[in-house]
């Protein structure tokens, strides 16, 4: 029988375009992390081939299982538990990771335990402190979402605030849209605006007022457009910029972004007098945003702490890391345990 | 068959997009479609917005991207959909959401030309656009049903294009 420090865990997250299984030891030592992206094979139709975000994890969901297992020397038998995020993402793709891993818990007599993905995002960052000091503040950021929360344990987190209208990644998909890049928009413009000047074109931050928490994104999108295409879209035919001017475009829209998510999680940290913050999530990937974070909480005195570059972008190691968390705390789901979109 | 109806307005802010989507949230009851059309930028989020707060719904709306489709519970249950991911949003139609939209709820499409054979032939469009000052908007009705909300359509005359 397995204690709490080395029981292990198998993750399985399917929420959205990653399919992957993780195993992890004691809530903390990874000792296995197999992703199978689609995002390659969806990024020349700007999206998701039609039917392969179901279908495509149907196929990659027991190979990937396997592999987790193999390459953690791990059978079933040692399993503590089978963990499984249920929201928030595609209900059609979630359902595909939640059915297998309701069926192997059944089959191997395991609990079953339910993770929320966000909350999973936090836990990444988590696993990189060796010693934990509640409360964080936190920031999670990615493509669908971009809300800070004051994080009370692993499993205890409330919601300070999130995006009025865009996500962080958004305002970068859809920036690089604008831009002839490809998706996903973020790495594209990370990349496009490296050598670019960050301050060539300063566009206003959305920091709203004073004293707010929450985040818009939407009207850097517009101010991005406009500075393309001329106010209004009067110069709709202005060809697009290249070389060193759409490297100089990029970095400062970057620039704009990431000052504004690093302004507002050190903001929220003054406010709440928490020094320690927590960031992560696909957006934390990005180098930029990591030095922006990292430059303002030295100046503030706060620790700041990232998610390790692997585990921002979508992965099961979170998913077995917080299961773990809740296997330990009690924590398990009934096998008719339902999925969330949200 | 009665000619369809067709309004164009104009707004200068962010907030008198919003008061319009508002506006006609007001008149809209399950079964409703209102589908927006436009590029990036031209105010279909926050059109959505004021729709929803027309509709009742207090919960704060934000861009369906990414999930394809955002449910917020109301007087009536609002289901806000963003085919911009077009051919996501085609394989999740396909796996059941086409099914929910014929429900008791009303429905409100961003994108809309990226779902196009999804869409019932009575429906309330909205096509947003840049000008130079402002949004163009312009609302038409493409069946009885939708006409009826639009002929009932208070308050738009100050946003009426000139």
């Amino acid at each position: 029988m397995t204690t709490g420090a080395d029981a292990r865990v198998l993750g399985i997250e399917s929420s959205c375009d990653e399919t992957a299984a993780a195993v992890v030891r004691g809530g903390r030592a990874v000792l296995s992390s197999v992703v199978r992206s689609q995002v390659a094979e969806h990024a020349p139709w700007r999206g998701v081939v039609p039917e392969i975000a179901g279908r495509g994890h149907l196929e990659a969901i027991v190979p990937v299982v396997e592999e987790a297992l193999s390459a953690a020397r791990t059978s079933p038998r040692d399993l503590a538990a089978v963990a499984v995020t249920t929201q928030p993402g595609l209900v059609g793709s979630l359902l595909v990771g939640a059915t297998t891993a309701k069926a192997l818990a059944w089959a191997w007599s395991k609990p079953l335990v339910a993770v929320h993905h966000i909350e999973a995002h936090v836990y990444a960052a988590l696993m990189s402190l060796p010693e934990w000091h509640f409360p964080y503040v936190t920031l999670v950021v990615s493509g669908g979402h971009t809300s800070l929360y004051r994080t009370e344990s692993p499993l205890r987190h409330a919601l300070l605030c999130s995006t009025r209208d865009d996500a962080a990644g958004e305002a970068l998909d859809k920036a690089a849209a604008l831009l002839g890049l490809p998706y996903p928009g973020g790495p594209s413009i990370e990349k496009a605006g490296t050598g670019g000047d960050p301050g060539a074109h300063p566009f206003k931050l959305p920091l709203l007022a004073p004293d707010s928490l929450d985040f818009s994104f939407s009207g850097l999108k517009t101010a991005l457009l406009y500075h393309l295409k001329g106010p209004g879209l009067s110069r709709p035919e202005a060809p697009l910029p290249a070389g060193q001017a759409l490297a100089d475009l990029c970095a400062s829209y970057e620039a704009a972004v990431v000052e504004t998510l690093a302004r507002k999680c050190l903001r929220a940290c003054l406010q709440l007098d928490i020094p320690r913050l927590l960031v992560g999530g696909g957006v934390a990937r990005n180098q930029r945003l990591r030095a922006a974070v990292a430059r303002r909480a030295q100046r503030d005195n706060v620790q700041a702490t990232f998610a390790a570059p692997e585990f921002c972008t979508d992965n099961a190691a979170m998913i077995a890391g917080l299961g773990h968390a809740r296997w330990a705390a009690g924590k398990l789901a009934d096998l008719a345990v339902d999925v969330a979109a949200r | 068959m009665a000619p369809s109806l067709v309004v164009k307005l104009h707004t200068t802010a962010a907030e008198q997009t919003r008061e319009l989507g508002r506006r006609l949230g007001r008149r809209l009851a399950a079964g409703d479609w209102v589908v927006l059309y436009g590029p990036l930028g031209a105010g279909k989020t926050t059109f959505a917005a004021g729709v929803a707060e027309g509709l009742g719904i207090r919960e704060p709306v934000t861009s369906p991207t990414y999930l394809l489709c955002h449910e917020y519970a109301g007087p009536v249950t609002l289901l806000h959909l963003d085919a911009y991911f077009e051919l996501r949003m085609d394989s999740v139609l396909a796996e059941g959401l086409a099914e929910r939209l014929q429900g008791p709820v009303v429905v409100l499409v961003e994108w809309a030309e990226k779902m196009r054979a999804w869409l019932p032939p009575d429906r309330i469009e909205v096509s947003l656009a840049h000008r130079a000052e402002g949004r163009e908007l312009v609302l038409q009705a493409t069946g009885p049903r939708s006409r009826a909300r639009l002929e009932g359509l208070e308050g738009v005359e100050a946003f009426l294009a000139p």
